[in-house]
């Protein structure tokens, strides 16, 4: 067992937070409230620095690393998340997740709260120290998932304000307008470095939780960001009525019915003809081909005790 | 929207979180910001941070602009450390009584005051006042006026301003007491006279808009200004805050005068208090820092 229990007071003395100021829900005073209850209610000193461009978490979270604070808290959407999961990755620096943007799926899993408030006492109070696996995609930290074709579609056509204001399901009504011009493409998987899969697919889904980041869809064999595997989900070429199901499925309409593959592995390597998106967490990250691993046991995160 | 250009293009905002305002400053600053494609970056101040040094760096790093997001303390602390400079300071209020940025015609939300940065206003001097190294911006006070300052309550100030707040609680501390001997040295010309209380004045705004002690009294002019409250003008300056109409009065019912250094004496000895903090006995001797920085004010046009 990797956890830990810490004390009452946890030892968090300094902690930086990492605010993309673009995100996140529009009421939150998030100075004000960072500063009542970490500095009012508990004494922990505190700094903040601002996102402004893609790998200013990354710098920033290595930074506070090297400054030696006692934790890393993040407030942003999960591509924010993510960047700083990707510095942090393999240190002993603990992450704290202040949930702020879209989906935050990852913080959602792990119980944290999603008010601003609770989940800063989370850091100032008692709370304990998780660890986690961590999915890297050719070599981009992830956490929840990785995608591929219509997922990464779906994403990459879903406006930001919609996500915003809808929440992660919203992406897949992107999805839904989408199909009328779904491309396939053909797939070519090696997992594990030994068995190869090909086959005509739609989709291409690498989750290390238990989430597929798609409402209503669990990983079929029950996967968990604590089991060092990558749960490796292949949507094949289906005709039209049964990508419907699948979307209707996503959208909550019905039982999922499309076929599904599901298999569990530490590393698969997905090719595509014609070369498809890719999404990491929801953000999209480039295009096939893609090298998925695991880095097991590699973040120390605060959870509820 | 039409995509306009930040006057000020890059800007630090120090903030104050622990100013009494519960807002998003944040988000309200990206979009104020975000959308001239002003490149603007942040620092927080601690309950133990030496702000006038954090705004002097910040100053020094080669910004357009120092913003300060807090109150009348924080902003006063960051306007000593900009002085020298030439890098303007823009005042964003953020505490319950920004005396200062109604002196000035600030806009009272942190929307209308950042977007000031992005329309450029105008830049008007501001003076500051010495007490040997402490800074003050609106004033310091001695006597009962200093008891009072010291022990305001933070929301009854927010709500009646402080200066107004101040008289009336002082026409409940009188009670018996007699008048001192306050002894002042305006530019070495030497008054007497008895007094209850003093103020050497750099602003003149009691907290309510549009609405200042004396219109003699300005932060740009140079000069401070010291008015002796006696024992028997409390009765009127109250009773002059209670009509509202005419609280421009208020000054000109109290003896004052002007000068670039003042010292103020009591005896029998008095408490001081400079902008709201305590600072000892009397005597106290108070230096004008002439145009010690320019502020971003509105232009004269988008001054109602």
């Amino acid at each position: 067992m990797t956890e830990q229990r810490d004390t009452a007071a946890n030892g968090l003395r300094r902690v930086h937070v990492i605010v993309n100021p673009a995100s996140g829900q529009p009421g939150d005073a998030v100075l004000n409230t960072l500063n009542a209850v970490l500095t009012e209610e508990a004494g922990v000193e505190w700094d903040v620095s601002l996102t402004r461009d893609a790998g200013d978490g990354f710098r920033q979270a290595k930074a506070a690393v090297e400054q030696g604070v006692d934790a890393v808290a993040v407030y942003g959407g999960d591509g924010t998340v993510r960047e700083v999961v990707s510095a942090l990755k393999c240190s002993d620096m603990p992450l704290a997740i202040l949930p702020g943007g879209t989906g935050n799926l990852f913080a959602v899993q792990l119980g944290i709260p999603k008010a601003l408030r609770r989940a800063a006492q989370l850091i100032a109070g008692p709370h304990r120290i998780d660890t986690v696996d961590v999915g890297l995609a050719n070599g981009e930290a992830f956490v929840v998932a990785a995608g591929t074709g219509l997922i990464a579609e779906t994403m990459d056509v879903t406006d930001r304000e919609m996500k915003g204001r809808m929440g992660f399901p919203a992406y897949f009504v992107g999805g839904y307008k989408k199909l009328r011009e779904l491309r396939h493409a053909e797939y070519r998987l090696v997992l594990d470095e030994e068995r190869v899969e090909e086959g005509d697919g739609v989709a291409c889904l690498v989750s290390n939780t238990n989430s597929t980041g798609i409402s209503g869809l669990q990983v079929p064999s029950g996967g968990s960001n604590k089991d060092g595997l990558l749960d490796v989900l292949f949507f094949h070429d289906v005709d039209p009525p049964t990508v419907l199901s699948v979307v209707g499925d996503i959208l909550g309409l019905q039982e999922l019915t499309a076929p599904l593959v599901c298999w569990p592995v530490k590393k698969v390597t997905i090719e595509a003809d014609p070369p498809q998106l890719v999404t990491l967490d929801g953000d999209i990250t480039g295009e096939t081909p893609v090298e998925v691993t695991i880095l097991p046991s590699a973040l120390r995160i605060i959870v509820p005790a | 929207m039409s995509e306009q250009r930040a006057h000020y293009q890059n800007v630090h905002v120090i903030i104050n979180p622990a100013s009494g305002r519960e807002e998003p400053i944040l988000a309200i600053l990206n979009t104020v910001f975000g959308e001239a494609g002003c490149d603007w970056d942040i620092s927080i101040t601690r309950p133990d941070s030496n702000i006038m040094q954090m705004a002097r760096e910040i100053g020094q790093s080669g910004v357009d602009a120092v913003a300060v997001y807090g109150g009348d303390d924080t902003i006063t602390a960051a306007a000593a450390g900009l002085m020298g400079l030439g890098v303007p300071l823009a005042i964003l209020p953020g505490g319950t009584a920004n005396i200062l940025s109604l002196d000035m015609g600030i806009p009272g939300t942190l929307e209308e005051a950042a977007a000031l940065l992005v329309e450029g206003g105008t830049l008007r001097a501001l003076d500051l006042g010495r007490v040997g190294d402490l800074y003050f911006s609106n004033r310091v006070s001695t006597g009962l006026l200093a008891t009072m300052v010291i022990n305001a309550d933070r929301d009854a100030k927010g709500r009646f301003g402080e200066l107004a707040y101040t008289l009336r609680g002082l026409e409940a501390a009188l009670g018996e007491r007699e008048n001192s001997a306050y002894t002042l040295v305006v530019d070495g010309l030497t008054v007497e006279l008895e007094g209850v209380a003093s103020f050497i004045a750099n602003t003149g705004n009691l907290s309510l808009r549009g609405v200042s002690f004396s219109p003699n009294v300005r932060v740009d002019d140079g000069l401070l200004d010291v008015l002796v409250v006696r024992r028997v003008d409390v009765t009127t300056v109250v009773s002059i805050i209670a009509s509202a109409a005419n609280l421009e009065n208020v000054g000109e019912a109290l003896p004052h005068w002007q000068g670039k250094e003042i010292t103020v004496q009591v005896d029998p000895p008095a408490p001081a208090a400079i902008d709201g903090e305590p600072l000892g006995e009397t005597p106290v001797t108070a230096m004008v820092v002439p145009s010690a920085l320019n502020v971003i004010v509105p232009s004269a046009s988008e001054v109602q």
